[in-house]
């Protein structure tokens, strides 16, 4: 039986790091799904944290783990406001369509 | 038993990060975030994080989630509209996704072959907990905490405010207006003559 080491954790913070930052590229059309990349993004940098913390035996990232978690609620509050001022403005979801048809 | 457990979350949270992103229908794709969240709720309590592990699932599952959940239930079908991209780009994108994978995780397992102590197993003997990271927020880190509480309320007033708008097509209280009148402004008395009625009186 292999143990559980501090490279499963290292290696789902860059998996999910990497589907993160390309789902905000690959979503670029989509406010909602490009909020749910960049908590996507977040949550990597939470799970390295966490897990040097543990691996260092520093409770110092565990502190900033909590920090993050404000500030992306934070985020998604104003994201989602921005989201739905933007479906008034607008009547659609899709950003980022082009104004300008030469 | 705790490898097993290990795995299977491990697992899942790949499945459902790969479902976050490509689900067909964005509820699905909530459901999928709430999914990883849980997962890698579970693996943080498996390295004795179980406070942060427990504030993932409650904070994140339990409310962050569920603000998705609105935004999809609000807008229903309007989110499943399709934007048109242009031909070939899909596949450059992915390409580039793929090649992005291979070098965000290539780095990791690098990482790992130069340093041997990622590769022994975890020691369960560490002892921190919510005393510890409580211990530095109220003290050492306590001008960010109450920064963070800042943002936090920034953040309250900043959604609502957004959101807020004046409607003029309802009927409203008005309670400053409505306390400021007066007899001389609010009360008309009118003579009206007997046998003719309102209309015809002038006022």
């Amino acid at each position: 039986m292999f143990s559980i080491n501090l490279l499963h954790y290292l290696f789902l913070s860059s998996w999910l790091f990497a589907l993160g930052t390309f789902g905000i590229m690959w979503h670029r059309r989509n406010l909602l799904l490009l909020l749910l990349s960049i908590e996507v993004t977040l949550l990597a940098a939470n799970i390295n944290f966490v897990s040097f913390a543990h691996h260092l035996n520093q409770p110092l990232g565990l502190l900033f783990t909590v920090f993050i978690f404000a500030i992306a609620s934070a985020e998604v509050a104003i994201g989602l406001a921005i989201f739905i001022v933007y479906f008034r403005e607008h009547k659609k979801l899709q950003i980022g369509t082009p104004l300008l048809k030469g | 038993m705790l490898e097993i457990i290990h795995t299977f979350f491990f697992l899942g949270a790949l499945v459902f990060s790969l479902l976050v992103l490509f689900a067909q229908r964005t509820f699905y794709n909530v459901l999928s975030l709430m999914g990883l969240f849980f997962s890698v709720g579970v693996l943080f309590m498996l390295i004795e994080s179980a406070f942060i592990g427990l504030t993932l699932i409650i904070v994140y599952v339990g409310a962050v989630t569920v603000f998705f959940l609105f935004a999809v239930m609000m807008f229903g079908s309007a989110l499943e509209q399709k934007v048109s991209t242009p031909r070939g780009a899909n596949t450059l994108y992915a390409t580039f996704g793929i090649a992005w994978l291979g070098l965000c995780t290539g780095v990791v397992l690098w990482s790992a072959v130069k340093d041997g102590s990622y590769l022994s197993g975890i020691s369960l003997h560490t002892s921190m907990g919510a005393v510890d990271i409580g211990r530095l927020l109220y003290t050492q880190y306590i001008v960010p905490f109450q920064l963070t509480g800042l943002t936090l309320f920034l953040a309250i007033i900043g959604g609502i405010s957004l959101v807020l708008r004046h409607r003029s097509d309802t009927k409203r209280q008005e309670p400053f207006a409505q306390i400021a009148q007066s007899d001389a402004k609010s009360v008309t008395a009118l003579f009206v003559p007997s046998r003719k009625g309102l209309k015809d009186v002038q006022h």
